[in-house]
């Protein structure tokens, strides 16, 4: 039977021309703008390796001699502003709803937007790129309690150790960091070279990412002395996690009606708080992620409608046009589902024979110019592409856009042609084989 | 005028007999519309002169100088512009029109304004500009008027507000000569216009300043003191004169940079064309850059979208056209036997077809319009590489959306996807001689 038909779709090539043409061109631009969409939802699907609930940075702001009224020139020195600080920060640990407190420098935390970042020299004298999360050596500061970091081994919630925050000799490394150092997670005691000094490494724990929209690199905990607080201290990240169960809501209320007041010390105003949800969002606009996925979707959306239109009005004309030579199949017997299956088959011939030809071009144009990052950021220069994950390695990321492609075209022209074959199929016999 | 009543009598019978077959047509000439018109409107808004940038076509951008060490070609530093450019480098040009100077920061509402020290304060955008920014931009004062270059000399403590701004913290937009706090310091409103959206983030904000009152938007760096933390446009006296302005700020920075022996100062092809500085940021993802126009990796893709935009739905509605062809060729049989030449029949095609286009157009533009308003908070960032995640969002105003080139686009567009789709289909049948299409017919 299959013989028949294709001699019928060969009978037929002028009339399925157009719609040929339109899957090859649809198809084309369709794998582009999936390419994106496939690339960034895999990046977005890998685990934080972090639980961003119920995090926030406070921020804080401060008045100086600019400022006018507002400033007080009698606290602006070391010595009060210290003791200010100290008490802000007493305030905010001793609040019943927060579990933990963290301080460090303004790109402690992930998709802050600052970024610090070094290099350490591995066991083998290979220089690794690292990202940097540089916390004070205060007492009470809890970075692994706040982010929420599990230990790369038990899987439990990590703990720094105490000498962790007394020293600049320890360091916490990601897994990813420990493998590429050590080649095992197991690198607790060992020793990396980091600024030409010798480091320890205090605890390994699971990837997080910096950017929720990206991959994770190669991630470092550090500790540094804070002396004295200086009038830079409110750029600074003051980051706290809330107990599980509190209401956020509620807690931002009572937060800003009863603590605030205390906060706004000295020179020393509150700024407001931003949760860890906020600042993913925003990392994501900025770096043109969400801008790229807007636009691909509707793109895609664009070349899906197109191809469902395109098969619907030739599949609804070949249907009025073959209404007697189904009048004929079904008077010999043919049940509805054989002709039904009839135009289905030759929906996925043309769409699959179509597809061969955009792979063809595809494949040309991927082995020529390569694929290019999704999106531009700075991570691109400085790391390379994890080859464990698909949407880094080029056949494979090639091989996936392409099934998504072809099941997405396949589905939607099956979907477009099932109202002209149910319409045609539903006509009896004696009323088709009028028109003959 | 009949034979034009008898095209659309025609169509419109056409449209009638197969009207779930007319709704396909004309829903993928919408889509096809809509998805170009939603494109055309961005890049309008934010390159066509349009509320308080009146004058973007006559504007030239400087945002960035860098200083190349004569005696390590590797090793530059790189900026935005001190005071020294627009007001001694750059001062006395022969075709230059106007100067405006602005310290721009991020949108983030770090500054507040209030009444008194004891009320409540409001976070605010702010921008600290010159006396030359009321110029070069084109502000309607609602009351009031813009401060004077005098008075940014002088750092006096005045202010433009927002009608917004100004009705929130007095209740008027009569807010002339009225006190009011801005971070602290007191200041005397001096005017107010109207709202500008951040459709336009140059010139947005809800408090412009004297520039003179912040010391960060005056500082300078660098041996030479051209390094700042100002962007500076300039306007032409006229469209036609941007090109010899453009020659001249060159020239000026060229004779600048032979007297100077450590440094060469590199404007980097600047300065720009309003539209083109959009395509221009020193956040590219290529660390080897500083500010380079990325203008090429963004139009490139444009360019294809664009084809792919005229090309898939013609293709879509030419299919179309040719099955209802095949179902019509009997009929052109007919009246070629009466006489009617190919070169009539076509037109007559092209003419009928054309209604339905025309619907599908109109339909798309209503929907790019709905897009639009949709998606009014995010939509302009969609091309944009970095965008400002502190930025308020924009607001579309009918003015910016009604405009005579919306309409001559999507006019020129529906000509177009009418040619495309019909032209090939109604050639091919009318290609078949009169027994052909009779017998076809039979």
């Amino acid at each position: 039977m299959n013989r028949i038909i294709l001699h019928q779709f060969w009978n037929r090539r002028r009339r399925n021309i157009w719609i040929f043409l339109e899957l090859l061109l649809a198809g084309y631009f369709l794998w582009m703008v999936l390419d994106p969409i496939c690339v960034l939802t895999a990046d977005r699907m890998i685990s934080r390796g972090y639980n961003p609930e119920g995090i926030y940075r406070l921020n804080l702001g401060i008045y100086d001699e600019t400022s006018g009224l507002y400033y007080q020139a009698a606290d602006d020195n070391d010595e009060v502003r210290d003791r200010k600080f100290q008490l802000i920060m007493k305030e905010l640990a001793s609040c019943p709803e927060v579990a933990s407190v963290a301080f460090g420098i303004s790109s402690c935390f992930p998709n802050s937007n600052s970024w610090d970042g070094n290099r350490l020299l591995a066991p083998d004298s290979s220089e690794i790129q690292i990202q940097v999360y540089t916390y004070y050596q205060v007492d009470g500061n809890d970075p692994a309690g706040v982010l929420g970091l599990e230990d790369a081994l038990t899987g439990d919630s990590l703990r720094l150790p105490p000498t962790f925050f007394r020293s600049d000799g320890q360091i916490a490394i990601s897994e990813q960091l420990a493998r590429k150092l050590f080649g095992t997670p197991k690198a607790v005691g060992r020793k990396v070279r980091y600024n030409g000094y010798a480091v320890e490494v205090a605890a390994v724990f699971r990837d997080i990412k910096h950017f929720d929209a990206q991959q994770p690199v190669p991630l470092a905990l550090m500790s540094q002395p804070l002396s004295r607080v200086r009038k830079s201290i409110v750029w600074q990240s003051i980051l706290f996690r809330l107990k599980p169960g509190v209401d956020a809501g509620v807690f931002r209320n009572r937060f800003e009606r009863e603590v605030v007041p205390r906060i706004n010390q000295g020179n020393f105003y509150y700024a407001g708080l931003k949760s860890f949800a906020d600042y993913s969002r925003e990392a994501t606009f900025e770096a043109g992620i969400t801008g790229k996925l807007r636009l691909s979707y509707g793109l895609a959306v664009f070349a899906l409608l197109c191809i469902f239109m395109g098969i619907f009005g030739t599949f609804w004309m070949h249907a009025v046009d073959r209404r007697p030579e189904l009048g004929v199949l079904r008077s010999l017997g043919a049940s509805r589902g054989a002709v039904a299956g009839r135009f289905y088959f030759e929906v996925w011939l043309l769409v699959t024979s179509a597809f061969v030809l955009v792979l063809l071009a595809v494949f040309h144009y991927v082995r020529s110019e390569g694929l290019a990052p999704v999106v531009q950021t700075f991570q691109n220069d400085l790391f390379t592409p994890d080859p464990a994950y698909w949407q880094n390695r080029l056949w494979s990321r090639f091989a996936v856009v392409s099934v998504v492609t072809y099941v997405l075209m396949l589905v939607l022209s099956f979907l477009a042609v099932w109202f002209p074959v149910r319409r045609a199929v539903a006509l009896p016999p004696a009323d088709a084989l009028h028109e003959e | 005028m009949n034979r034009f009543r008898k095209y659309v009598y025609r169509s419109w019978a056409l449209l009638r007999q197969n009207p779930l077959f007319s709704s396909i047509y004309i829903l993928g000439t919408a889509l096809s519309v809509a998805l170009l018109m939603v494109l055309f409107i961005i890049f309008y808004v934010k390159f066509a002169p349009i509320y308080p940038e009146g004058n973007r076509n006559r504007t030239l951008v400087l945002q960035y100088v860098q200083a190349n060490d004569l005696s390590n070609p590797s090793s530059y530093s790189g900026g935005a512009l001190s005071p020294r450019v627009p007001y001694e480098l750059l001062k006395g040009l022969p075709h230059l029109d106007a100067t405006a100077a602005v310290y721009r920061t991020s949108a983030a509402k770090d500054d507040r304004v209030a009444l008194t020290t004891r009320s409540a304060a409001v976070p605010v955008s702010s921008k600290y500009v010159d006396g030359g920014f009321w110029r070069v931009f084109t502000f309607r004062f609602l009351s009031g008027k813009s401060f004077s270059d005098a008075d940014v000399t002088a750092a006096m403590p005045v202010a433009v507000l927002s009608a917004r701004l100004a009705n929130r913290i007095f209740g008027t937009m009569e807010a002339v000569g009225r006190q009011f706090l801005f971070n602290g310091n007191e200041l005397k409103v001096a005017g107010v216009v109207q709202d500008v959206s951040w459709v336009t983030p140059a010139t947005a904000a809800d408090v412009w300043l004297p520039l003179s009152l912040n010391p960060n938007a005056l500082w300078e760096t660098g041996d030479e003191r051209l390094r700042g933390n100002l962007e500076v446009y300039l306007t032409a006296p006229k469209p036609s004169d941007k090109d010899a302005l453009r020659k001249e700020v060159r020239e000026a920075f060229r004779r600048y940079n032979t007297t100077c022996r450590l440094y060469e100062n590199d404007i980097l092809d600047q300065p720009d064309d309003y539209w083109k500085s959009c395509f221009r940021s020193s956040y590219t993802g290529d660390a080897s850059s500083s500010l380079k126009p990325y203008l090429e990796a963004t139009l490139r893709p444009f360019f294809y979208f664009l084809l792919a935009l005229i090309f898939i739905p013609a293709l879509n509605l030419g299919g179309i056209i040719a099955s209802r062809m095949d179902s019509r060729i009997g009929e052109l049989g007919i009246r070629k036997a009466y006489g009617a030449s190919n070169l009539w029949l076509l037109r007559q095609i092209m003419n009928e077809n054309l209604l339905f286009t025309s619907l599908g157009s109109l339909l798309g533009l209503l929907l790019s319009y709905l897009c639009l308003w949709l998606s009014s908070d995010w939509i302009l960032t969609i091309l944009d590489k970095y965008t400002d995640p502190t930025m308020p969002a924009p607001e579309f105003t009918a003015g910016m959306l009604l405009q005579p080139a919306v309409f001559v686009v999507v006019v020129c567009f529906c000509l177009l996807l009418n040619f495309l789709s019909a032209l090939v289909p109604a050639l091919l049948s009318l290609r078949k001689s009169i027994v052909e299409q009779l017998q076809q017919k039979r």
